[in-house]
């Protein structure tokens, strides 16, 4: 347990690391972007380049909030994050490119989703394995069969009767079992 | 004082539910039918000590008594009434204390209302339930003690997080809490099943109505969570796949996947471990939720409740994941499933059971995501969260499979490949559902979306609609069977009526989240007199004013709503200013038609003269569907809960 507090505290480490680099990597005064500024250079891309920002920030998170990518919140470190969308769009990177930018600078982090490579593919595999190999159980253990005998091999209350009442109907004949 | 006499109170349901835990149990060894009254008394004690501590916790929240720790940390003078009532369980400590208080409640119910047939697996459901019980109350005075003391008393408390002062939020958990804590009887019977080593048709019949109890309390609970998200947070969402709404989510599937197995159980006599184990696991998971809110292992936007209790709610579930499997190990083969012909061919108990088996799947992968980020942290040491993405790229796919599962599954028979209707139905279904796609994919505005989204929006639309057909479909062949006796085939089928409507609202559900998959949306300044246009429809602004409401001060700036020149309505996103917070918090302007929510939000105004604001505007595509979902959804299992037939009869079991 304790290792999890731990865990909760060297997050907030990270964030303020992260903060920090904010501030040195991008030197701008506080406050100097607002939510109008970005909604205007936006507009002035085209709209094919626009759909590329809605997917990138989508995709990015929010480092001061809980849940949300950068799209969703306004935070001052959420509008430094799409303005740098915006110029990197702007300089015809291409999204790879500018997925890998934010993933070098601040890490895996920063992104909202595990990337589909190494040991993060198990994240998307997981799930798909699992639904795969739970069907298969089912298809073999209900489908597939077809007796009355139960999965972990006992018969059912009937069949259990049937066979004493024979049993019994031996014995009235003087059979010994 | 009053606050020790409480704590003292506390102190007293400990001992008495330890004791009626202890004599059950040792009522249901021994046969002792004396000893399990007085075990069932314990509980009534319990309750009676409970509700007496909440009303003291209650008064000392309204006289304002910041003396006790609690009260100061979330409440202060300017709070008014209804709010200082929810600041109960605005916190950890109350918080618990109110699960706790619910789970005396519904403990006591379950004591005071059960079939006669259960009568001999009472003594250990009793036992389960009041040791849970002792647990829960064992951690309210020693870990998260509500009337805690605070010394010296200070004149003013710490004030109700704002973003807690709202309608929404004042029912939300006691509406969740109530779906969590009546999900321990199902789970209670099912431990009872175990040691008893049968079951009898009184337990399906109790099992299957508090599912449906607290399956409606979850649903409603879920969904006024969405709301308080949808006009509280600003963000023009209402479900973020944080981490305890997953939690709150997981419940809901294993739940609901319980009330489908306890069908199959109902008509074949099979799938009795099933259900067995679902019940425990809905059950597990609700604690699960709980430990993920407390703990802080994972950050949510509910982290407001967190505190050390956590570690105690890790042991306390492993503890119950280790006994609960060991019983099932040592009793489980007792349990038969009934000897019938004719099973899981082509018919409705292998649709159910694909039913299941999309359930689960997706409790699945809403764990995976949930708990991958410690998962990832343990071993490559790279700590993220995993978000709305994510799950985002399983649920539409699972979604669709579940809309598919309603219409096929709900016309099958059991135990025969027949179909009612005839697979004539299925195909004039595809017919019928082409022209509402086109109508649906019209007004919801689908044209916004293009290439692989629309293919998806619209396949899924389409299967909807299908499925809507077929169980329409299903209802006239069901009625002209009984040559249209109406009232009297309703009267008789009152549990398919709701069923029938529970699954409508589950495709009306999809419906919405199809159609606002993607919203439209803009920044923009006004100045005094401006106007904007955003999909046809005009914002006028005047300006920001200045009003007070109870305890906060709101600065709203309304603008007024044109379409094609006619006026619609006026949408006030506005700030609020609250006394114990220096930050100003969104109240959005909300405005729903049936097809469109316009929703607005406040990002930024001219403080001084008010003659200019920032907005974002939203227009939200079907948003209003998936609150209408809710209530065919609660209606429909309402309906089921009230029949009287289901459950009464006797079947062989």
């Amino acid at each position: 347990m304790i290792g999890f507090c731990r865990a909760a505290r060297k997050e907030k480490t990270a964030l303020l690391g992260l903060m920090l680099m904010f501030f040195l990597s991008y030197a701008m005064p506080l406050g100097a972007i607002t939510p109008i500024e970005i909604s205007k250079e936006l507009e002035a891309l085209s709209s094919q380049k626009q759909e590329l920002y809605r997917e990138l920030a989508v995709d990015l998170r929010c480092p001061t909030c809980t849940g949300l990518s950068v799209l969703q919140s306004d935070a001052p470190f959420s509008l430094q994050i799409r303005q740098a969308v915006i110029d990197k769009l702007r300089e015809d990177k291409s999204p790879r490119e500018i997925k890998q930018f934010f993933t070098d600078r601040y890490g895996l982090w920063i992104l909202r989703t595990p990337p589909s490579e190494g040991f993060h593919l198990l994240a998307w595999l997981g799930p798909l394995l699992i639904v795969f190999f739970a069907f298969l159980g089912l298809w073999a253990n209900y489908w597939r069969r077809q007796s009355s005998v139960s999965s972990q091999g006992i018969r059912s209350k009937e069949a259990i009767l049937i066979q004493m009442e024979r049993e019994i109907g031996l014995l009235k004949e003087g059979v010994s079992l | 004082m009053l606050a020790d006499f409480a704590y003292f109170l506390l102190l007293l349901c400990l001992f008495s539910s330890i004791y009626g835990a202890l004599a059950s149990f040792a009522a249901a060894k021994y046969r002792h039918l004396r000893l399990f009254r007085s075990a069932k008394m314990a509980s009534f004690a319990t309750l009676g000590l409970a509700l007496l501590a909440a009303g003291l916790l209650w008064g000392l929240l309204l006289s304002r008594d910041f003396s006790v720790a609690y009260v100061h940390k979330i409440s202060s003078s300017d709070l008014p009434f209804t709010y200082t009532l929810a600041a109960f369980w605005a916190s950890l400590e109350g918080s618990h204390f109110l699960w706790t208080l619910l789970l005396a409640v519904y403990t006591a119910i379950a004591q005071a209302s059960y079939a006669k047939d259960n009568e001999v697996i009472m003594p250990y459901v009793s036992g389960t339930l009041q040791a849970i019980l002792a647990w829960m109350f064992y951690l309210a005075v020693f870990h998260s003690d509500p009337f805690a003391p605070l010394f010296p008393a200070p004149l003013e408390g710490n004030g109700l997080n704002p973003l807690l002062q709202n309608p929404y939020m004042t029912f939300h958990p006691p509406s969740l809490f109530t779906g969590y804590t009546s999900l321990a009887i199902p789970a209670a019977y099912g431990v009872a099943a175990l040691f008893y080593g049968d079951i009898n048709e009184g337990w399906l019949k109790s099992v299957r109505r508090w599912t449906l109890y607290a399956w409606s309390f979850l649903t409603v609970g879920i969904f006024l969570g969405g709301r308080w998200a949808y006009i509280e947070l600003g963000w023009a969402g209402y479900w973020a796949w944080d981490p305890v709404e997953n939690s709150s989510f997981l419940p809901w599937l294993l739940s609901t996947a319980l009330l489908h197995s306890l069908l199959v159980q109902d008509r074949l006599g099979h799938l009795k471990r099933l259900s067995i184990v679902l019940a425990f696991f809905a059950f597990f998971f609700s604690f699960f939720g709980t430990f993920i809110t407390r703990s802080g292992v994972i950050s949510s936007v509910h982290s407001f409740a967190q505190s050390p209790i956590g570690p105690n709610y890790l042991i306390f579930l492993g503890a119950l994941m280790v006994l609960f499997v060991c019983l099932y190990a040592l009793r489980a083969q007792a349990l038969l499933p009934a000897d019938s012909e004719k099973v899981w061919g082509f018919s409705k108990e292998s649709a159910l059971l694909i039913t299941q088996f999309l359930l689960l799947s997706f409790a699945a992968i809403v764990f995976i995501g949930t708990l991958y980020p410690i998962i990832s942290e343990s071993i490559t040491g790279l700590r993220f969260n995993i978000q709305a993405p994510y799950f985002n790229a399983f649920a539409p796919y699972l979604g669709l499979a579940f809309v598919l599962a309603i219409g096929v599954g709900n016309l099958l028979s059991y135990q025969s490949g027949k179909i009612r209707g005839g697979a004539k139905a299925y195909l004039w279904s595809l017919l019928l559902a082409i022209a509402p796609t086109f109508v649906f994919a019209y007004f919801g505005e689908l044209s916004r979306s293009q290439g692989f989204v629309l293919g998806i929006q619209l396949l899924g639309i389409f299967l909807c609609f299908w499925t809507l057909f077929c169980l329409l479909i299903d209802l006239l062949v069901r009625l002209s069977f009984v040559r249209w006796q109406v009232s009297g085939f309703l009267s008789r089928n009152v549990s398919y009526l709701g069923s029938f409507l529970a699954h409508i609202g589950v495709l009306v559900a999809v419906l919405g989240f199809l159609g606002n998959y993607r919203g439209l949306d803009k920044t923009v300044t006004l100045k005094h007199g401006e106007s904007t246009e955003l999909f046809g429809y005009r914002f006028s602004f005047d300006r920001v004013e200045t009003r007070h409401v109870e305890n906060m001060t709101l600065f709203e700036a309304p603008l007024s709503v044109h379409k094609d020149g006619q006026y619609i309505h006026t949408v006030t996103p506005a700030r609020a200013k609250y006394p114990t917070s220096k930050e100003l918090f969104h109240e959005v302007g909300l405005y729903s038609e049936f097809w469109h929510d316009i929703y607005g939000v406040l990002a930024d105004f001219d403080k001084e003269a008010g003659k200019s604001a920032t907005f974002e505007l939203h227009i939200n595509p079907t948003v209003r569907l998936v609150w209408l979902s809710l209530y065919l959804m609660v209606g429909g299992s309402l309906l089921c809960l009230l029949d009287g037939l289901r459950g009464f009869r006797r079947r062989e079991l």
